[in-house]
């Protein structure tokens, strides 16, 4: 019987008594190497637990596997009956695990990219753009430009906001008179506009990057880590092959960027970003 | 120097009229102590396999033991579970142990690989997953462990023959004297495992036993000198006699009475070797 994917990945403590550091190995024994063998049962959890995480919203979600082989120096012997958990990202996976005599998980294993362990994932998927005119799609569309609107108006006003902001400081700064004191409210009341402006349209941003994830999601079935190939949107007569790192949404259109692939089919260096426009603009 | 010869294990003159059927009972009574191996700082051989697996080990176990006693070998047991086995002719002792190991060769390249990355691809390595292995070495430095994967066995009777064999014939170009005894500590209760069990308490119930105390007590961590234990109460010497004594309740004590120590009037002093 021959492992079809086995990995080894390195290990640290998750918690760790300050304190006592020295002491720390002996009291949480540690082991040195975990190996997992990534079969179907393992990846179907992986992608089992990968779909929840987009449908929830979630940062990242584990579940209790025996599949894990963990490797022990002080026995010098593969202990197979460790309790451990598969933890699982938005684009990592993970392990963790504890020895019996403790109840809480007390080791974690360096991060797997999904990508490398998933056979699947290393196939170009398709960006069907038909299906932006679905009821769903729509939906998800105007949210997204609703909240585009808040952002528009909340950064509008923040820059207005902020020239005079500058011109107050500036009055402060080089006269040597002291500032009236309806001055100095003043001042002090636009810093604090400007600082709840920015705090709001931060969390609109986020929102809206989460909603655009959504709509990608739900859409075209795309997320983050995806292999996507398709024509360049700035330079017409070229392929832009990508894997997607970062959604961003701006002015009714999706940008996704990432690093590029190679023709090799490797992850490369530089970064390539496209475009989708989710509104079109011929009505007839 | 020390000189101490293979005569000062004669004072366990018990352990060599056991018959098989005791043998698998003192491995069965070690699975207890066998748990808290994992804090214990020195390498302990035997079955080192879960709980579950002992029935599906057991009767091959047992097998080997017939062979080897059929042969004229001794068998020794120590309250660890570890197996020491004394070759018939010579008088030399070779360790068994049973579970799932690894080539150390292969370890050591990948332990060296992944200090240089977070993970690695190793389905090349041809490493040896989830197979119990039996293996021997002389107890002597430098030996080197002989394999065997229990998974290859066809007929026990047969593999349990040719192992008593196999190990006359790999001894047979050891000598008789060796200048230290490895093993001068089997089957004696030393600090070491003291602390060991010490450590096992402090995880397994927490902050309800003073053990959890004692072993993150910085000044006599590293090595006490001697510990005595009496009347419900611990008493560890640092090297220059200071004592830090500590309470034992009634969890912590059965803990430690696992070890097989003997109370002379409720007291057992266990020494430095």
């Amino acid at each position: 019987m021959k492992p079809k994917k086995l990995y080894c990945l390195g290990i640290s403590p998750l918690y760790a008594e300050t304190k006592q550091h020295t002491l720390h190995s002996e009291l949480y024994p540690l082991p040195s190497l975990c190996l997992c063998d990534f079969n179907e049962i393992i990846t179907s959890h992986i992608t089992k637990l990968s779909q929840l995480i987009i449908e929830m919203e979630l940062s990242e979600a584990s579940v209790k596997t025996t599949n894990i082989t963990w490797f022990f120096e002080q026995t010098n012997s593969y202990h197979i009956n460790i309790p451990s958990y598969i933890n699982v990202t938005e684009t990592s996976v993970y392990f963790s695990g504890y020895l019996p005599p403790y109840k809480q998980t007390y080791f974690v294993t360096s991060k797997v990219p999904i990508n490398e362990v998933l056979d699947n994932a290393k196939m170009f998927r398709p960006i069907d753009m038909a299906r932006l005119s679905l009821p769903l799609a729509k939906g998800m569309i105007k949210e997204l430009g609703f909240r585009y609107q808040a952002y528009e108006k909340a950064n509008d006003r923040f820059y207005v906001l902020d020239d005079v902001l500058a011109a107050l400081v500036k009055l402060d700064g080089e006269t040597t008179e002291a500032l009236e004191s309806d001055t100095s409210s003043y001042l002090l009341a636009l810093s604090s506009e400007i600082s709840s402006l920015n705090e709001q349209s931060e969390s609109i941003e986020l929102e809206m990057e989460l909603l655009a994830k959504k709509l990608l999601y739900r859409v075209f079935g795309l997320t983050v880590g995806d292999w996507i190939s398709t024509d360049s949107t700035w330079r017409p007569d070229k392929r832009v092959q990508l894997q997607i790192e970062r959604i961003d949404y701006y002015n009714e259109s999706i940008t996704l960027s990432g690093p590029i692939i190679t023709q090799k089919g490797d992850i490369g260096k530089r970064t390539e970003s496209v475009q989708i426009r989710l509104v079109t603009n011929n009505e007839h | 120097m020390i000189l101490e010869k293979e005569q000062s294990q004669s004072r366990l003159d018990w352990l060599l009229i056991m018959n098989i059927s005791k043998l698998i009972q003192a491995l069965n009574k070690a699975k207890k102590l066998r748990r808290a191996l994992p804090f214990h700082h020195q390498k302990i051989h035997g079955l080192e396999i879960p709980d579950e697996e002992y029935p599906k080990v057991l009767p091959i176990v047992k097998a080997i033991f017939k062979s080897l006693k059929y042969h004229g070998f001794d068998i020794r047991i120590s309250y660890w579970g570890e197996i020491m086995v004394i070759e018939p002719h010579r008088k030399i002792n070779v360790i068994l142990s049973l579970g799932y190991f690894e080539d150390e060769t292969k370890l050591a390249f990948i332990r060296k690989q992944l200090t240089a990355n977070n993970y690695l691809d190793i389905t090349h390595n041809q490493l040896v997953l989830n197979r119990i292995q039996l293996k021997f070495r002389g107890a002597r430095a430098g030996t080197k462990w002989r394999v065997f994967y229990l998974d290859e066995v066809k007929v026990l009777d047969e593999f349990a023959l040719s192992i008593a064999s196999q190990i006359i014939d790999k001894t047979a170009s050891l000598t008789t004297n060796s200048r230290f005894n490895f093993f001068q500590s089997f089957n004696k209760v030393t600090i070491e495992d003291v602390m060991a069990i010490a450590r096992y308490g402090a995880a397994l119930y927490g902050r309800s036993t003073a053990l959890y105390f004692l072993v993150r007590d910085k000044n006599i961590s590293f090595y006490p000198d001697s510990v005595i234990i009496e009347n419900h109460q611990i008493q560890l010497f640092s090297f220059n006699k200071e004592s830090y004594p500590y309470g034992l309740n009634k969890k912590a004590l059965s803990l430690l009475t696992l070890l097989p120590i003997e109370l002379i009037d409720n007291k057992v002093k266990i020494e430095r070797r």
